[in-house]
């Protein structure tokens, strides 16, 4: 009996080894990585379901974001366009430098906080986080490039295929893990950490210039440009004159109703003052400029946005204090967030 | 004894668990061949045809989307979604197993189901690398036709119907149903249907589709529309 029972230990204890040395062949699951935002702010739109966020997805996608490689001659990565220094919008631009000497058509937005939108770009063309790089990537004036030499390009990298085996496991590359990867550092750029979040979570005060110009703002600009996210993710016409050179009509060019024609999606005023110049044009150099073509300079159409029917009323001290305010939106932490940067080469 | 008497109790149980057809009829092979034709003729890539308006028109490209194919009630093929691309085969088939019987219809749906068209990043046939993928206004092109025609008024020539649409009334996306000729199941021999699909049709039916007026179809919308509602028709069952 107890030898019977002996034999019977070796055995398990065999399989045991056997069992914890073959495992050790097959890839080590990734890192789980959560994010933070503050209490209060509305459910993401984007869960990362069907793509767990994980510190090796994210240092993929950030490696992605920063590759020359997804452009046709290496010039133009993602942050080409999006430089982290303009929350990720392209400083000093109204539009944006693409392969050949081209430009885009449109002013490059700002990069944060992206996974509480429905929709992408300024007419909203865009229906999910995870496909929106595969417009600039093949778009001629911008990246220039196809998918299928991003893959070649990517399977051929000394680097890429163990940091995607790392972060999706073994298989071969394909479009769909570079595009979730790209989703998860894109997804994890949250901005939430401005002067103005400090003094809602009751960590600071507002000045009283600040203080008066966020009563201004509440009474008028939130109505479209509404806490906490400071856009509701609508489509609106604000009363710009169309762009002669673009013929831009905005989020008609989407749906096809002429209801849509020029409305364009109302963009975040988080670090507003990063992001200059302004519009979906560019039109506009400062925040002063777009103050006052609300205050005095709305072109009436069949479109107008209701609430802008009368303009919107702003005296000089008005606007003083919302620049003062507006400021107070300025996350100095998230454009200086190492994580988010071009890591050196390792 | 112990041993007899448990392969006894668990044998029901292997049984029933087996994931075979539920069914006492015998299984029998289907293969569904789609094929690119021309009116009468196969479809050639680089040869030149006439439409119903006397439109010329040489073909360079020609694919479509299909799910959910059937021969009666059961799907066939293991893949959600398939890229029929005349360009990598001129035939593209799908294989099954189903009962054995005389199958009266078959259908399957042209298109890419609505919840795919945004529910991001997708891999296999819906790879946006095969090209049937919007990527300014998210969304598959469930059909493409493409070549050149003197009568197209564009740079190159070109005519290029990219025909696309889930939602509302941009929706192209449709279910074909097509009878099938009375068959008599042979023991061990597969069912061979072959489904030709006829790109004359995009141009007349429903509504006239001139490649003058409308050399290009980039967006969902009327336009699209109106040609699905042609190419809708534009599929028949090869008899002998």
């Amino acid at each position: 009996m107890g030898r019977k029972y002996r034999i019977l230990v070796w055995i398990v204890v065999a399989g045991g080894i056997f069992f914890a040395c073959t495992k050790s062949d097959k890839q080590k699951a990734p890192t789980p990585m959560s994010l933070s935002y503050p209490l209060g702010w509305p459910e993401p739109v984007y869960d990362f379901s069907g793509n767990p966020l994980t510190k090796e997805g994210f240092e993929l996608g950030r490696r992605l974001f920063y590759d020359g490689k997804l452009s046709r001659d290496g010039n133009f990565p993602c942050a080409s366009c999006h430089q982290q220094f303009a929350a990720f919008a392209t400083y000093d631009h109204d539009y944006s430098h693409g392969f050949d000497n081209q430009f885009t058509t449109r002013n490059a937005p700002g990069l944060f906080n992206l996974i509480w939108m429905t929709n992408f770009h300024w007419d909203g063309g865009i229906n999910h986080i995870e496909v929106q790089p595969l417009a600039p990537i093949t778009a001629e004036n911008e990246m220039a490039e196809t998918i299928e030499n991003v893959i070649a390009k990517l399977k051929a990298d000394p680097k890429y295929p163990g940091m995607f085996a790392k972060a999706f496991g073994d298989g071969e590359i394909d479009s769909r893990k570079m595009l979730l990867a790209l989703a998860q550092f894109m997804g994890a750029m949250i901005s939430s950490n401005s002067k103005y979040d400090k003094v809602m979570a009751g960590k600071d005060q507002f000045t009283y210039d600040q203080q008066q110009g966020y009563e201004v703002f509440k009474a008028k600009c939130a109505s479209c440009h509404a806490e906490p996210l400071f856009t509701d993710g609508s489509y609106r016409n604000n009363g710009l004159i169309k762009n002669p050179f673009t013929n831009d009509v905005g989020r008609m060019n989407i749906t096809g109703r002429s209801e849509d024609s020029l409305k364009f999606k109302v963009p975040s005023l988080r670090n507003v003052f990063l992001t200059f110049p302004y519009m979906h044009d560019g039109r506009f150099r400062t925040v002063t400029d777009v103050l006052n073509h609300y205050s005095d300079g709305i072109t009436d159409s069949p479109t107008l946005d209701p609430l802008l029917k009368n303009k919107i009323p702003l005296t000089p001290e008005d606007k003083f204090y919302l620049l003062e305010f507006l400021r107070t939106l300025t996350d100095t932490a998230f454009v200086s967030d190492k994580r988010f940067s071009e890591q050196g080469e390792n | 004894m112990k041993k007899w008497f448990y392969l006894i109790l668990f044998f029901p149980v292997v049984v029933a668990c087996q994931k075979d057809l539920k069914d006492d009829r015998k299984p029998m092979e289907v293969n569904v061949s789609f094929r690119p034709v021309s009116g009468n003729e196969p479809l050639e890539f680089g040869k030149t045809y006439i439409n119903a308006l006397g439109e010329d028109l040489t073909v360079t490209t020609f694919k479509f989307y299909l799910h959910n194919i059937r021969i009666g009630n059961y799907t066939l093929g293991n893949e959600d979604h398939y890229l029929a691309d005349f360009n990598a085969s001129p035939v593209f088939t799908v294989s099954g197993v189903v009962p054995e019987s005389r199958y009266t219809e078959m259908s399957f749906i042209i298109g890419v189901d609505s919840v795919r068209n945004f529910s991001g990043a997708q891999t296999g046939a819906l790879d946006p690398l095969h090209g049937m993928f919007w990527t300014w206004n998210s969304g598959y092109i469930m059909a493409k036709l493409e070549g050149h025609s003197s009568f197209a008024s564009t740079p190159g020539n070109m005519v290029e119907y990219h025909i696309g649409g889930f939602s509302g009334e941009q929706n192209v996306i449709k279910k074909i149903t097509l009878p099938l000729p009375a068959y008599t199941p042979q023991p061990g021999q597969p069912l061979s249907i072959t489904v030709n699909a006829d790109i004359m049709k995009w141009f007349g039916g429903e509504s006239n589709i001139s490649i003058a007026e409308n050399p290009v179809c980039m967006t969902p919308g009327e336009l699209a529309v109106k040609i699905a509602g042609n190419y809708y028709n534009m599929f028949s069952i090869e008899t002998e």
